[in-house]
């Protein structure tokens, strides 16, 4: 549980936690974007470059997200084997069953693995440096258009807000649930699959109750201090938008534009 | 079991820039069969201390040695299953790990994790029900569905169901009603006695800690400050408002005497202790009007 950093924030005052909370949500589904749009090695390459910049930028060190990305390894791992082993193809190098390992399912493999890994630093990298109300208080900035068609932008933010508030206290809760049923002889880590589901059991269900309660306390104390939502109301923080974030947001124009010309010439 | 603590140091999330110090250079021993109590102010370390107890958490330093058992920070998960059994903890608000479909089920569980059979995990959960005061009548009843120190009492019973020969207990009154919390405290004393448990209790109540307490740990900032009985932990005012902590309820009641003229040699815990000094006082003072 402690190891996982993707949902965290990792407290710091760096050029990247400075940056405007819209501007980084835009670069994150940008840098989506552009990974789609890279065919080539030569447009992955770069958009490592870029991530490993930004990294630095951030001042946290490399070691600390290779390390938080352990636990992501068998999601990634499992993507990977799927392609590897169920993309059919021309050169088949190792084949049992329906399983088959085919040069095409190999180049496959090889990109997924790059764009997960390419995604989930940059994603990871969002959380790590802006705090969870500002990426709320971002997305309801960005979802501002929505309201044309009725969406309830500002009951989602909130929602949204709330969620993303209770995720360390959900963290702590599963950690001491776990704590407790270990005391009480149950093993989590070992064991067959079976074994560990049926382990799953005495924390989900606790956590579960607990989550029910602190929503119920949460509402509670909402009404109680007269919380009505709608429209108009003020908000106690307030994004504001730098040039910083104008010369970013160029400079990732350039780099979209630079990465289209470089998929047109390979 | 006797339980000692050896230069212990744990750190919390550990080689990351996250880490957090939970206990540095801790030196402690519990002897077997003792009821000790550790008192500090909230985030001193006690709950890091208590769960080293039974390997919930291995030290990043040192070693904790329990009954024959040795903790290093190289002992493996596996190698102490049979740890846990032997001590149980009672976790801060207990109630929160109840998940079964019924209470009888849910205090048999951790006695069939520990290899008993399902037979002799339902006498050994009757039991301990009946031990926590809870009448076979609840048995078959969601856990869900009691109030919540009737919950408190399950989950208790949830942990001495192991039969565990130390009994940890980390802050088990906290958001109890005073008949309650005394309910508890007397039962807890009374397995200490029939089972010669050694307890080991963090708590914040002065009054329970004097009442039955042996041994006083005031833990700070990961630390035990100062290790005695609770005479020697209490006898000095000064020291322990320095140190944020309180005197129990007759020290209070000694401290507001002693403003208004009355004298007192050694410092009074308990009423008996306090009425032998302050009675012959009394008569001595002229009654006005
Ligand atoms: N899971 C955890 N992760 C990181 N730090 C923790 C964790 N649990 C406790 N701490 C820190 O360790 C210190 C001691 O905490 P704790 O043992 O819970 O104190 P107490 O029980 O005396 O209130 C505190 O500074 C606390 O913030
Ligand atoms: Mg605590």
């Amino acid at each position: 549980m402690d190891k996982l950093i993707l949902g965290r924030y990792y407290p710091g005052d760096s050029f990247v936690h400075r940056l405007d909370p819209r501007l980084k949500l835009i670069l994150n589904i940008l840098f989506i974007i552009l990974i789609f749009i890279a065919q080539h090695w030569p447009s992955y390459l770069l958009l490592g470059v870029v991530v490993v910049a930004s990294v630095w930028a951030s001042g946290i060190s490399l070691s600390f997200f290779l390390r938080g990305l352990r636990p992501m390894l068998v999601l990634i791992l499992f993507t990977v084997g799927l392609q590897l082993f169920f993309t059919s193809g021309q050169h088949v190098y190792w084949q049992w069953g329906i399983l088959s390992v085919s040069q095409e399912g190999l180049i496959n493999a090889a990109y997924i693995a790059v764009r997960f890994l390419l995604i989930i630093f940059m994603s990871t990298l969002l959380t790590l440096t802006t705090q969870p109300l500002e990426i709320a208080d971002g997305l309801e900035y960005l979802m501002k258009p929505l309201k044309v068609v009725k969406f309830p932008v500002n009951e989602v933010a909130l929602m949204l807000s709330i969620a993303l508030r209770f995720v360390p206290k959900l963290m702590d809760e599963t950690t001491k649930i776990m704590n407790a049923q270990r005391a009480r002889g149950v093993d989590f880590n070992n064991g067959g699959l079976i074994k560990r589901a049926k382990a799953l059991l005495p924390l989900l269900i606790p956590l579960m109750m607990s989550s029910i309660d602190i929503a119920s306390d949460l509402t509670t104390a909402m009404i109680s201090r007269g919380y009505r939502d709608g429209e108009g109301r003020s908000r106690y923080r307030i994004l504001q938008w730098r040039p910083t974030d104008t010369v970013i947001l160029a400079a990732s124009g350039v780099l979209t534009v630079g990465l289209i010309v470089l998929e047109r010439f390979l | 079991m006797d339980i000692t603590f050896k230069q212990v140091s744990y750190t919390y999330q550990a080689n990351s820039p996250l880490a957090t110090p939970g206990l540095r250079d801790v030196d402690l021993h519990f002897a077997s069969g003792s009821y000790n109590a550790i008192i500090g102010q909230t985030g001193s370390g006690k709950s890091t201390l208590v769960q080293h107890l039974n390997g919930l958490l291995i030290p990043t330093a040192g070693q904790v040695i329990v009954g024959q058992q040795v903790i290093t920070p190289l002992t493996k998960n596996k190698a102490l299953h049979d740890l846990r059994r032997q001590v149980g903890l009672v976790f801060q608000f207990p109630e929160s790990q109840l998940f079964e479909e019924t209470v009888l089920k849910d205090v048999a569980f951790a006695p069939k994790n520990f290899g008993k059979t399902p037979a002799e995990a339902t006498a050994i959960a009757q039991q301990a029900l009946r031990l926590v005061g809870i009448g076979p009548e609840l048995e078959a009843k969601m856990p869900f569905d009691l109030s919540g120190g009737q919950m408190r009492r399950v989950a208790i019973a949830g942990v001495l169901a192991m039969e565990p020969e130390v009994l940890v207990l980390d802050e088990p009154t906290a958001g109890l009603d005073p008949v309650g919390r005394e309910e508890m405290m007397q039962l807890f004393a009374r397995i200490q006695q029939e089972r010669q448990l050694t307890v080991i209790l963090v708590t914040h109540q002065m009054d329970d800690v004097v009442r039955y307490a042996d041994q006083v740990v005031v833990m700070e900032q990961g630390h035990p400050l100062k290790v005695g009985s609770p005479r020697e932990i209490f006898a000095d005012p000064t020291w322990l408002a320095a140190h944020n902590l309180e005197l129990p309820s007759t020290g209070q009641l000694v401290a507001r005497l002693q403003q208004q003229g009355f004298e007192f040699t050694t410092l009074p815990l308990t009423v008996p202790e306090l009425l032998a000094q302050l009675t012959p006082q009394l008569r001595q003072v002229p009654v006005d009007g």
